[in-house]
């Protein structure tokens, strides 16, 4: 496989993924694949409806550009013109596929696509990919009032930082183990037109033959043990593969939500908008459970460390205070609400970067009849499902996820009945 | 503390405090909620002890969703079916209880609840 199919099966698995995620069985198939020949299948059908979605008529003509080129402006601009003489919009008939910066987009009539990445010097496909997820995520989540009940700034900064991460490594993944055996062309000093042509299929086919070679024990796995052990060491294991496999719906989901924003259907746009935030919480789990294992075990401890970056920016605080001295007092009528309340047991259980983690902390309106004290009035209430206990002294028994969600949904139902 | 001392004073005080319940819960009144709750828990033990807690099947289409949520929890192991039904039509509903019955009936299922 040549680079440039390499960058469209890069693209592929986050465009795709919004229909894998529409198709459930797809994404378990996408989740789930051992081998080689079972990803480059899943790959390939979601490469094709990416290019379906984006509306490429003739796949087989498909060209890809990429790097910043005056050729490519010129002829935006020679695009332009050309519709503004025939009368037609000035909007050019342009699906973007991220910001003014970084962009990546497909001209409709030339039947082509343009990563566009110069101004990053970002030239390898898991940074395109990174970007396009990461400011996809904003945009999703940016857009919509309703998701400002379940996200600050910071957290939805945050979370665009996940979804970017995890959308960069499994494009990473995907490179690693199909363009060894060929020379990626991209180039930063000049745009270059790629065409998918014998040589690239010839790479792959070269590839395929050196990996049928191998010991099937050594390239079963899908993740590259040797490459990356410490972040890939954590993911190969049970219960890591299964938080990995959590990592794609959000893609789906945030996709979808940035598609129908664009198509002008703001309502879908809201609720897929929801849907992409609720299922961002596995991140948040999968995160603060990571550091909080890498706290307490040796070996894990430069999982941490490799994951700096994002924990700098996922990581939680020791204590309240120091929470607070980074993002400031909750401001006049206001105070900070623990999502998962601090209590003795839940900091004992979960450890105070879960805690006090900003995914975790929102600011409420305060005071008597507030949406603030209605919640702590029901955590402090008993009620036919918690067998006798307090909703607190019962959540205390679950799981962090679990709290999230239920704090999440207590939260949005007094939302909806406050004064 | 008030004397249960008949089945109709028991249902009377059932449906008074089921519905105050209700009302504190959606104010975050802790203090009147756990006391109703309290009144709630009384009257169901009274039933039980009397075998008349079928004796709550006609609040299944009573007009308050306090009451109604009560009354199908407490059902749910002698009439499963029915008492499904109600609280699925709360979690169906934009009602501010409706995800108070989708986690009664996600703890029913988990087989959580001690009724």
């Amino acid at each position: 496989m040549g680079a440039m199919e390499a960058t469209q099966r890069g693209i592929a698995s986050l465009g795709g993924s919004m229909e894998m995620t529409e198709k459930e069985e797809k994404t378990k198939q996408l989740a789930q694949a051992e081998t080689n020949e079972q990803l480059e299948g899943v790959m390939d059908g979601a490469n094709a409806q990416f290019q379906k979605q984006m509306g490429v008529k003739d796949p087989a003509k498909l060209q890809l550009y990429q790097g910043e080129s005056e050729e490519i402006k010129q002829a935006d601009e020679k695009r332009a013109k050309e519709r503004a003489t025939q009368g037609e919009s000035e909007e050019p008939k342009v699906k973007q596929a991220s910001h003014a910066n970084n962009k990546g987009s497909f001209y409709e009539q030339g039947n082509e696509i343009n990563y566009n990445m110069s101004k990053k010097g970002a030239n390898r496909v898991e940074n395109i990919v990174e970007t396009l997820a990461h400011e996809n995520t904003h945009k999703a989540i940016s857009d919509t009032t309703v998701s400002r009940r379940f996200i600050n700034n910071d957290q939805e900064e945050a979370v665009a930082n996940q979804v970017g991460w995890a959308a960069k490594h499994a494009s990473k993944i995907v490179q690693d183990k199909y363009v060894s055996s060929s020379k990626p062309s991209l180039q930063t000093t000049e745009t270059q037109r790629i065409e998918w042509n014998a040589s690239n299929r010839e790479a792959l086919r070269a590839n395929n033959e050196k990996v049928a070679s191998l010991d099937p024990d050594k390239v079963k796995p899908l993740f590259d043990m040797e490459r990356d052990p410490n972040i890939w060491k954590l993911l190969s294991t049970p219960e890591g593969r299964k938080l990995w496999r959590s990592f794609f719906p959000i893609w789906g989901s945030g996709e979808k939500a940035w598609e129908a924003y664009l198509a002008g259907n703001y309502g879908k746009a809201a609720v897929d908008t929801t849907l992409a935030v609720l299922e961002a919480l596995p991140f948040v789990e999968f995160f603060t459970n990571s550091l909080r294992v890498a706290k307490s075990g040796t070996q894990l401890l430069e999982v941490a460390s490799q994951m700096g970056s994002v924990g700098s920016e996922v990581g939680g605080f020791n204590t309240f205070s120091a929470f607070k001295r980074v993002y400031g007092a909750a401001g006049p009528g206001q105070a900070w609400h623990h999502i998962v309340e601090q209590t003795p047991g839940n900091l004992a259980q979960f450890g105070n970067l879960a805690i006090h983690n900003p995914a975790n902390l929102m600011k409420l309106p305060h005071g008597a009849g507030s949406i603030h004290a209605m919640l702590s009035g029901h955590y402090s209430s008993k009620q036919f499902y918690t067998n006798g206990l307090t909703v607190r002294q019962w959540l205390s028994t679950q799981s962090y996820q679990q709290q999230l969600e239920y704090g999440i949904q207590m939260l949005n139902k007094f939302d909806s009945i406050a004064p | 503390m008030i004397n249960i001392k008949s089945i109709s004073q028991a249902l009377s005080l059932f449906e008074e405090a089921a519905i105050k319940h209700a009302r504190a819960t959606k104010q975050g009144d802790y203090k009147v909620g756990n006391k109703n709750y309290n009144l709630v828990m009384r009257t169901i033990n009274y039933l039980k002890e009397q075998n008349s807690l079928d004796s709550l099947l006609k609040y299944f289409t009573n007009d308050d969703v306090g009451i109604r949520i009560a009354a199908a929890t407490f059902l749910l192991p002698k009439h499963e079916q029915e008492a499904t039904k109600v609280l699925q039509e709360v979690v169906d509903s934009s009602d501010f209880f409706s995800f108070i019955a989708k986690t009664t009936l996600s703890e029913w299922r988990k087989g959580n609840l001690k009724l």
